[in-house]
């Protein structure tokens, strides 16, 4: 054996090792980003607009009920109430509201700098999700993103994972079935995957 | 029928163009030389190193929304825009969708009245060319780059200059520029004592409007209305492939094909010397040498009392004279097409097709076609004041003439001291430019055309321009010093010009925001119709000698080469040679045996004075045995890597033939040059052995007994149950009668679905990607075989073999009778591919670039981009069925027939495809179904294809007229 025979050899340890010390230290599944909560730019409150102020999911992801994507609303409609209809602070219309992070919300709205979230739910690129389709037919934002309106920081309240869809897409079939209805929740694999 | 492919297998023998199976695995060189072991090692580490990161890495991955909130966008809704196509002149109408502010896939706009829904290859090709990297970022200055206000002040001084000097201008553009931009060019040139604006289309048919100029008393060129023609004889005229307008042609004349149609099947005869891509879908051909043209006209006027007959072999003249008799008799509604660019022959067919009683009906005079504006006979003089010094300043507006025009025009520009390019990219033009002020493409900026009086159709912006270009309509106004907007402009001509035309129009606002909703107006265009007067007799054009005559034909992918730049182009199977990625020199068989010449064989051929160039023979059945045929619009020498090195520019072998752009007339040389090169073609493999793949029958028989169309042989037994079917079932059937194998749906799928480009080498290897191809297959003898054209894809089989074998589920059916593929579940087995008896399952051997910085923007989001090692195939654009069918879920009702549709059928210029729901009596697919000219391909296999095909009627009688057939 070669010098480089050894040292790759031993590189193949050493990672192979370093693979069942991250494995040990937590168990959760490839790809399972349960959990994920991580800090955002302006730190957003679900819990204040969504539970609190009994703000509907829809008022700002618009994108929910027509398409594939929820959508971040653009900074512009948290505008719309945060400059000219109500703040928190008490002061009157139009008269800027103190709070730092509403001061970082309008300095990228001035600055013309769009607002960096951070993507908290993420699915596969092979995994097309249309959020009208689910929406539309009853389901409700926490069946999949949890209880929202309580996270003063949003997090993946759950795997979303393959095994998640169809559990939950094969009961809404047999609930159909049982109801005498043709059961509208596909399973076939391009439903999702194309 | 005997049905065979290609040659070799009509000789018994598939010649292994290559040592495919020397090695176990026929991988690329760069891999074979890495040795078994070091692979065990990299591989090793690579995979224990992939699982230490993937196991706990977290992309974090940011979302950007819109700081305002842009009216009408939703992120991830598609939105449409109607525009007009800017891949050729003949200005087809499209409907751009645009996902997330940039056009991701353009189709024919269903009430456009010229293509009405079809598009073209090229067509669909014009997003691949909209993100294209390698095109001009930004004006330039004696080959270095600068800024718009430094080379406009350049420019202004040196226009100035011109002035001093004679103010000799030219402008030089093809007939893709519209009226504004005319209107623009002609406003600059209006600065100078002597500025002409010169049109010239590289694929010229300018002997027409000079025929018209003759036999009329004016410059036009006739609209042509195929769907009135029920005798349609086309010479050398391939109006299907590449020829004025093959879109819009190919719609109108599948209208009169197959016997379904409300009106009768036309009869089509074509008489040329290559096979055209029309002549292979002629119900009778003849073959003739391209110097036979005028022969062949004047032998078919004679009968019309329009001249002697002339001097030619028998054959011919038996031909000719059994046509012009179809042609008397059905006068009225005969047509004659001529596609050779010569004068006489022009003024003859102009003069046969009054004769025939065609204008009015067939060729409409009164309102005539805007497609082919270019003008041979004033760019002859032009080159000649050039060459002689006389002009101070050239300006080329989207035009290439360094590449496609003689190389007597070259020389000639270098004489003119200003040369200004204002096209896309640095072609071979640009390159001897002193200035650049590139252009727009198509897609980023405001233009407009009129394909024909009376219509006039807008483009709008689909997206921001990509790169620091300017449109070349704000270029000439801003060095006039009245620097507009292009909007502005466009839009104060059309309310000057044609707001005025159009009655009821209501306000000019309303008027434009319609224009702009349909992407056209049509309008009452008042005219008269010329009348005819006989002209004064032209000299005749010499006839060759030598044994071979050059034919160069037009190219349906590469089109007049502008778009060779476009890897999806270059790797579009020619419809008849079946070759990508560049031209070669086709031979009739006989003449390759006289030569000792074979498939991929390589031979250096110049026409008379001209250095040899090095071409690869293709063995070509249908050709006449005196022609040399090789395509243009290859063998670019800039202006993007996908096209250097493709092939070789036969433009360079044209001169002025009598004022007209012509190959040149001296005897080629042909020689042998006793190497050989493997051709990147697609035939030869997906081999069916001896399966009637396809069928045909003659039209009369057909009418008199539609069901002796049924097939005979059984659908085989299936030893599987029948699968359950949930609310839809897809199927689709192709009508063989009406596809004419232009592959706008080849183009269209790729667009639609991600689909790679592998590049050359891949292609020769039998690994290109298209999950539609179109398998041509040749029925008959070498000399006259009758031609057919089948789109190929995934054949979704209820029963499907694939499905069985693999190991891990990734291709399973699905309950609407698709077949699906899984990417992320695939491990490239193969074994799937390995048992589809269509071979239309394709593999990613590797990671195909898709990852281009710009490039990349072409993709669909809605579609997964594969990566190496896993399956794909035709999925029946699932991701267009969904979409339809979220639509009308959300709206609460049921979705309609004709709402799904694939992007093939979508494209398909000739409405060859229909697509729907099976499980719905109603729908117009059930109706197709029971058709009785249905089969299936493979059907004895019992493995139920939801794709089925309609059998071929040919409107020619299959033992009457065989004889004639045998000249040269």
């Amino acid at each position: 054996m070669n010098v480089r025979t050894v040292l790759l050899a031993g590189a193949v340890a050493l990672l192979a090792s370093l693979t069942i010390f991250a494995l040990s230290v937590d168990l959760k599944l490839l790809g399972d980003n349960s959990g994920y909560k991580p800090a955002q730019p302006i730190a957003y409150s679900h819990a204040l607009h969504a539970g609190e102020l009994r703000m509907d999911c829809l008022f700002c992801h618009t994108g929910a009920e027509k398409g594939r994507h929820a959508g971040i609303p653009p900074a512009s409609t948290c505008m719309k109430c945060h400059e000219v209809v109500v703040n928190r602070a008490g002061t009157k219309p139009g008269v800027s509201d103190p709070s730092p992070e509403i001061a970082r919300l309008r300095q990228a709205v001035q600055s013309g700098q769009p607002i960096a979230w951070v993507r908290v739910h993420r699915l596969p690129a092979h995994v097309q999700f249309p959020h009208s389709r689910h929406v539309n037919a009853g389901v409700p934002c926490q069946a999949c993103h949890g209880e929202v309106q309580g996270m003063e920081r949003v997090e993946q309240a759950r795997p979303l994972n393959m095994g998640e869809c169809l559990a939950c897409h094969r009961a809404e079939n047999q609930k159909q079935q049982q109801a005498g209805r043709a059961p509208g929740a596909p399973t076939d694999c391009t439903a999702c995957h194309h | 029928m005997k049905v065979w492919k290609s040659l070799g297998e009509r000789r018994g023998l598939v010649i292994k163009s290559r040592a495919e199976f020397d090695h176990e695995l026929p991988v690329g060189e760069s891999v074979r030389q890495i040795s078994r072991r070091d692979f065990f090692r990299f591989s090793g580490l690579g995979f224990a190193a992939g699982l230490a990161i993937s196991c706990k890495s977290r992309t974090v991955e940011k979302a950007l929304p819109y700081l305002n909130a842009q009216e009408g966008v939703t992120p991830g809704i598609a939105q449409w825009y109607a525009t007009t196509c800017g891949g050729c002149s003949a200005g087809c109408g499209v409907l751009a969708r645009s996902r997330d502010g940039r056009p991701v896939k353009l189709e024919g706009n269903p009430e456009h009245p010229g293509n009405r829904g079809g598009l073209c290859a090229i067509g669909q090709a014009q997003t691949r060319g909209l993100y294209d990297g390698q095109r001009l970022k930004g004006p330039r200055s004696g080959g270095k780059a600068c800024d718009w206000p430094a080379l406009d002040a350049e420019l202004s001084g040196a226009f100035e200059e011109a002035r001093k000097r004679g103010g000799r201008v030219r402008v030089l553009a093809g007939s893709l520029a519209g009226p504004s931009l005319a209107a623009a060019a002609q406003a600059f040139l209006g600065t100078f004592k002597d500025g002409r604006l010169l049109r010239y289309d590289a694929l010229s048919c300018a002997a027409i409007p000079a025929a018209y100029q003759r036999t009329h008393g004016v410059r036009l060129f006739p609209r042509i209305r195929l769907e009135e023609a029920s005798v349609l004889l086309g010479v050398e005229a391939d109006f299907l492939g590449t020829w004025v307008d093959p879109a819009g042609f190919t719609r109108a004349y599948a209208s009169r094909r197959g016997p379904d149609n409300p009106r009768p099947m036309s009869r089509h005869l074509q008489a040329e010397s290559g096979l055209s891509l029309t002549g292979s879908n002629a119900d009778e051909r003849f073959r003739l040498a391209p110097s036979e043209v005028q022969a062949f006209l004047e032998a078919l006027a004679h009968p019309l009392g329009l001249g002697p007959v002339p001097q030619a072999r028998t054959a011919l003249l038996q031909a000719a004279e059994r046509w012009a008799a179809l042609l008397k008799e059905h006068a009225g509604e005969a047509l004659v097409l001529c596609g050779a660019n010569a004068l006489p022959a022009q003024v003859l067919c102009a003069r046969i097709n009054h004769a025939l009683g065609a204008e009015g009906r067939c060729l409409d005079l009164t309102a005539p076609s805007r497609q082919k504006e270019g003008d041979d006979e004033a760019l002859g003089a032009c080159i000649e004041d050039m060459a002689s010094g006389r002009v101070d300043a050239v300006l080329l507006a989207g035009v290439n003439p360094l590449y496609d025009l003689p190389p007597a025009f070259a020389a000639a520009f270098h004489k003119v001291p200003l040369r200004v390019g204002m096209g896309l990219s640095l072609d071979e033009s640009a390159l001897a430019c002193t200035h650049l002020a590139p252009d727009h493409h198509w897609l980023e900026g405001w233009r407009d055309a009129e394909p024909a009086a009376g219509l006039a159709a807008v483009g709008q912006p689909l997206i921001n321009p990509l790169f620091q270009t300017r449109e070349a309509l704000e270029s000439f106004l801003a060095w006039v010093g009245k620097p507009q907007q292009a909007q502005d402009f466009i839009q104060a001509r059309w309310r000057r010009e044609l707001h005025p035309k159009v009655a009821g129009a209501g306000s000019f606002e309303a008027f434009w925001h319609e224009t702009l909703r349909k992407g056209f107006v049509a309008f009452e265009a008042p005219g008269k119709a010329p009348s005819f007067r006989e002209p004064a007799p032209l000299p005749k054009a010499p006839v060759p000698a030598g044994p071979y005559e050059l034919l160069l034909q037009g190219s349906v992918a590469m089109g007049d080469g502008a778009q060779a730049h476009n890897p999806w182009l270059q790797e579009l199977p020619d419809p008849i040679t079946k070759l990508t990625w560049g031209n070669a020199l086709s031979l009739s068989p006989k003449t390759a045996r006289a030569l000792g010449l074979e498939q991929g064989d390589l031979v250096a051929l110049a026409p008379e004075g001209l250095p040899e160039r090095e071409l690869p023979v293709v063995v070509q059945p249908g050709q006449d045995d005196r022609t040399l045929a090789v395509a243009l619009g290859h063998g670019r020498g800039a202006g993007g890597e996908a096209g250097l090195g493709a092939g070789v520019n036969a433009f360079a072998w044209r001169g002025f033939q009598g004022g007209f752009l012509a190959p040149l007339p001296g005897a080629p040389r042909i020689r042998p040059l006793g190497r050989r090169v493997e051709l990147a073609t697609t035939q030869d493999h997906h081999h069916l052995e001896g399966r009637e793949l396809v069928r045909e029958m003659a039209l009369a028989p057909y009418l008199r007994d539609p069901a002796s169309a049924r097939p005979h042989e059984e659908v085989g037994p299936s030893v599987y149950g029948e699968h359950p079917h949930g609310k839809h079932r897809w199927a689709m059937v192709i009508d063989l009668s009406k596809c004419t194998g232009c592959s706008g749906c080849v183009l269209g799928c790729m667009a639609e679905n991600n689909i790679p480009v592998v590049g050359r080498e891949e292609v020769a290897r039998k690994r290109e990607m298209h999950w539609l191809r179109i398998d041509r297959y040749y029925a008959g003898s070498e000399e006259e075989p009758q031609v057919f054209h089948q789109p190929m894809m995934c054949q979704q089989c209820d029963q499907a073999p694939c499905e069985n074998v693999c190991p891990v589920l990734a291709t399973v059916h699905s309950e609407e009778g698709l077949n699906q593929q899984a990417y992320n579940r695939c491990v490239g087995t193969r074994y799937c591919a390995n048992n589809c008896p269509y071979k239309v399952r394709r593999f990613n051997w590797w990671e195909y670039p898709h990852d281009g910085e710009v490039e990349r923007l072409a993709l669909n989001p809605d579609v997964t981009v594969r990566s190496r090692g896993v399956m794909e195939k035709c999925s029946f654009c699932v991701q267009r069925l969904l979409a339809a069918k979220f639509a009308a879920k959300n709206e609460g009702r049921e979705l309609r027939d004709g709402e799904a549709l694939p992007a093939c059928m979508q494209s398909c210029p000739a409405q060859a495809i229909v697509f729907g729901d099976m499980q719905d009596p109603g729908s117009r697919i059930s109706r197709v179904l029971r058709d009785p000219r249905r089969f299936l391909v493979l059907g004895e296999l019992g493995i139920g294809p939801a794709v089925s095909y309609l059998t071929r009627i040919r409107n020619a009688d299959a033992t009457e007229h065989r004889g004639g057939h045998h000249g040269a």
